[in-house]
């Protein structure tokens, strides 16, 4: 390996790392899962030689994490699943489930904590809509969709729809908690 | 209506502002660790990739060397000594329109039907008898040629065995081909008669007339003068 391919290469990881992670993160939600994921897509580039002229390195990193992270996400739930089959019988919840519910939805707004329950409401999202509003936050909407390899108007309908589906929820949430008083 | 859009709006920027954190993972690691872990891996890799090629390069090598032995052992395996096989009998041809006298059997010069064990490249002659032909290495063809009949030839449903027509057979059918008909009665009725005993004709001598007793008188004279 030539010196100056290894410097352009630190310089693509120096660059969009940061970019790279929190798209990982965006799908993963988990901060190891995250990292691996983004530090695999990292390899993968490495490996095809893909950072010799890249017109759009920004677009190609997002691609290349967002797929790692995808996949990364499916082998680990393939994998709790498989552990869960093992240990305990599947209509009981799991003992992290169990920690990580905490308050309800409902509970949070009560308490004034908009913010801990709309995280909830977003990860009760359909999949799809989930990782695109995710990622709203780090990429515009034709960003998202080359990196997801999908249509703009694709990407744009379906934010539409989860801030929809977030807006209703809310609302909801609010009828509730007023009714109770 | 205003109500609801002012609802919407407040939702909005709930939203916006859950998202932000929501989308913040916090503590990310150092650019500078991750390209180091990320080129130690690669090196790893590309250290294990070159020792994989080595051993598929050693791999393939060995295998074209056994596939070159063997193609060269293939052309040096010796070839079947060909024997012509010709009909002992003097002045007889034979042709491809030979009739065969085994019914059932397309004849030509018979070795088109015959067994694969009695063809003529494998026995020296068609009387039966197995006569080993030394090739090169040193292994007989009759060996060779039971060994490869026995393995990929069917056996022959007819026992036993269809003969090839001799020497004798085959100048037989070539005569009775092209001799004509007449003649064949001839020698066939001649045939009939092999081992009958010579019978010799009577000799008679009728006795001279006068004139040729003269004759023969004078002729004695001068013969004496």
């Amino acid at each position: 390996m030539r010196p100056e391919d290894e410097a352009e290469f630190a310089g693509l990881v120096e660059r969009q790392w940061r970019f790279a992670y929190r798209v990982a993160w965006a799908v993963l939600r988990n901060a190891h899962d995250a990292e691996d994921a983004a530090q695999e897509a990292f390899l993968k580039i490495w490996r095809a030689r893909a950072w010799r002229g890249l017109r759009n390195e920004k677009a190609y990193v997002a691609r290349s994490a967002w797929r790692l992270a995808v996949d990364w996400s499916s082998r680990q739930t393939r994998l709790r699943r498989h552990s869960d089959r093992g240990s305990q019988p599947e209509d009981e919840p799991g003992i992290e489930e169990l920690a990580d519910a905490g308050l309800s939805p409902e509970e949070r707004v009560a308490a004034g904590d908009w913010a801990a329950a709309v995280h909830r409401l977003i990860d009760s999202l359909p999949e799809e809509l989930r990782q695109v509003l995710a990622l709203s936050v780090e990429m515009n909407s034709r960003e998202i969709a080359a990196a997801m390899g999908m249509a703009e108007g694709t990407v744009r309908t379906r934010l539409m729809r989860a801030r929809a589906m977030l807006r209703e929820k809310m609302a909801a949430m609010e009828e509730r908690r007023y009714a109770r008083g | 209506m205003r109500g609801d859009e002012e609802m919407g709006d407040r939702y909005d920027a709930l939203i916006d502002r859950a998202l932000r954190s929501y989308a913040e993972p916090g503590e990310v690691p150092e650019a500078q660790v991750v390209l180091a872990r990320v080129l130690s891996r690669a090196r790893e890799s590309e250290s294990q990739r070159r020792v994989l090629w080595v051993w598929g390069a050693a791999v393939a090598a060995g295998l074209a060397v056994m596939v070159l032995v063997g193609m060269v052992w293939g052309m040096r395996s010796p070839q079947r000594p060909e024997i012509a096989w010709k009909p002992k009998a003097p002045g007889v041809t034979l042709s491809a329109t030979t009739q065969s006298p085994y019914p059932g059997m397309k004849a030509n010069n018979g070795e088109e039907n015959m067994p694969r064990r009695l063809k003529p490249e494998i026995f020296g002659q068609h009387n039966g008898t197995a006569e080993a032909v030394p090739l090169q290495n040193g292994r007989t063809a009759e060996r060779e040629s039971w060994a490869e009949a026995e393995n990929h030839l069917p056996r022959m449903e007819v026992f036993p065995m269809p003969r090839p027509l001799s020497a004798e057979e085959q100048a037989l059918v070539a005569f009775t081909r092209d001799v004509p008909a007449k003649v064949q009665q001839q020698v066939i009725e001649a045939q009939k008669h092999v081992g009958d005993p010579i019978v010799i004709a009577e000799l008679k001598i009728a006795p001279l007339d006068d004139g040729e007793k003269q004759g023969s008188n004078q002729q004695e004279k001068d013969r004496e003068r």
